[in-house]
């Protein structure tokens, strides 16, 4: 089951902190917009948990599936050493130096 | 271009500790493996002796949050390769002359773990993007836990420190506390607290250097620079209402802001002149970060509608409360990066995006380092400097 990064969306600052202590919900809580008229909380969460949120009342805006896969992300990770070279000349000079 | 690999950060470490740098470096070897065997290092930075001031920079906690370790081995790069040259720093965010610096680290001991989770960025750099926990496997018997999205065993580091950590116990019943103790949610806080080998180095780190005075965690994202704390909300006036008063254990979490009002008072004491510390320090860094690229991150208390327990930086600050004999550590998070579109770019942006959070994280680290290891800027400030701390120490205990 895949799982789906949404905003959720709230009556009010009870029904946010009721996705954590009631509904076990995986928040982000840097995302937290509680002045606004429907306060609102970015969250990753599966079908059925999307499903239990509009249940009671929430309204959910579903974005990205994030177990897709990202190749392009993981071209963004170095590939072997590239201090390794620097490390092995500059202690290679302190030896060559004693 | 691209985001250092879980070896490279090690190399990367161990080259600023080279020999030409050895006078002023030392690469320091944390005693615990983790859970898939790696070996951690940390680097001291110091020409003085220490005994004064001292920060400690903790990064690369969480797992998908890639450009921590980055911000941190740029950090000691642009520090070092400036002492030994008897230079200054100019860079986005942070002017700093040649004698800024020598002040720097003379005065301070500066200790930069850049990469507390090896385990879980290895993980999230080649199996699972979104992963955040150590790689500690389930326990015989445990249930399985879905796998995939970050879901999967593990423990949530920045809620295994000692601090509040058995949050069913020390916090309201109804306080929507970010924490668990579900072995499969992201931020499970483990079998018991500092249970984890990594959340261990971490600790163990700030038990050997005790002039540490100052913590920053890297995390990210949202631009915001926290202190503390996060439990509740702050007071200034009542010593006796704290962590460590069970009087208090089960009204801790609920917030200012609660509908009909917080039905326990509790608030977290902290002494006012730390809170005006830590939100003045917090603000020296802001200054720097925006001045870099213009990007203006919030300074606030750690709490907010979800507060939290066994976090690093309310460890730190907390240590002192509890013994005597530790010093006060103000502790800081540093939350780079604005939240994206798409939710995995928000933790690690694509890197040619990193690259001006770097500089402007760098600038604010600098900043905050010039601030209490810089003689006027630490007066200016009516902090004693590294250098003077270490001068009352010395005359307090010949006096």
């Amino acid at each position: 089951m895949p799982t789906f990064h949404i905003t959720v969306h709230g009556a009010d600052r009870e029904a946010m902190a009721d996705l954590v202590r009631v509904h076990d919900v995986r928040v982000l809580p840097q995302t937290l917009d509680q002045e606004a008229a429907e306060p609102r909380v970015d969250a990753l969460a599966d079908e059925s948990t999307i499903q239990r949120l509009t249940d009671a009342g929430y309204r959910v805006e579903r974005h990205e599936d994030v177990d897709e896969a990202a190749p392009e992300d993981l071209d963004q990770v170095g590939q072997g050493n590239r201090f390794a070279a620097d490390l092995a000349a500059a202690t290679q000079t302190k030896e060559e130096g004693q | 271009m691209s985001y250092l690999n879980v070896a490279e950060v090690e190399t990367a470490l161990a080259l600023v500790a080279r020999p030409e740098n050895a006078d002023f470096t030392e690469l320091i070897t944390l005693p615990h493996r983790t859970w898939e065997g790696r070996t951690c290092s940390a680097l001291r930075i110091n020409d003085g002796g220490g005994g004064g001031l001292g920060v400690y920079l903790l990064g690369g906690v969480h797992a998908r949050e890639w450009g921590s370790p980055d911000i941190l081995i740029n950090f000691v790069q642009v520090l070092t390769d400036a002492y030994r040259t008897s230079t200054g720093i100019t860079q986005p965010g942070v002017t700093l002359s040649a004698e800024d610096v020598q002040y720097i680290v003379n005065n301070l001991d500066i200790l930069v773990f850049p990469q507390a989770n090896p385990d879980g960025r290895h993980h999230s750099m080649t199996v699972d993007q979104m992963w955040r926990k150590n790689r500690r496997p389930a326990d015989p018997g445990q249930a399985p836990c879905r796998v995939g999205g970050g879901d999967g065993p593990g423990v949530d580091v920045n809620r295994n420190y000692d601090f509040l950590w058995d949050f069913k116990k020390k916090f309201h019943p109804q306080a929507p506390v970010a924490t668990s103790e579900d072995p499969c949610s992201a931020v499970y806080h483990g079998p018991s607290a500092a249970s984890e080998p990594e959340t261990a180095n971490v600790t163990w780190l700030l038990d050997q250097y005790p002039s540490v005075s100052d913590f920053i965690d890297v995390h990210s994202f949202g631009e915001l620079i926290l202190y503390n704390w996060g439990d509740d909300n702050h007071q200034t006036d009542d010593p006796v209402m704290n962590f460590h008063n069970p009087t208090y254990d089960d009204k801790r979490g609920f917030l200012e802001g609660t509908p009909g009002g917080d039905p326990t008072r509790y608030r977290e004491y902290i002494p006012e002149e730390d809170r005006a510390l830590e939100h003045a320090l917090g603000t020296i860094m802001r200054d720097a970060i925006e001045a870099a690229h213009g990007r203006t991150y919030t300074v606030q208390n750690a709490v907010d509608l979800y507060p939290t327990s066994g976090t690093s930086d309310d460890w730190a600050y907390s240590r002192h409360f509890l013994d005597e004999n530790k010093g006060k550590v103000r502790g800081f998070t540093i939350e780079w990066g604005p939240a994206r579109p798409v939710i995995r770019k928000s933790f690690h942006p694509d890197y040619q995006d990193m690259v001006p959070i770097i500089e402007e994280v760098t600038a604010g680290l600098l900043a905050f380092c010039a601030t209490l290891g810089v003689p006027t800027r630490a007066a200016a400030l009516g902090v004693s400097s590294g250098a003077s701390r270490q001068t009352d120490q010395t005359a307090t205990v010949t006096g």
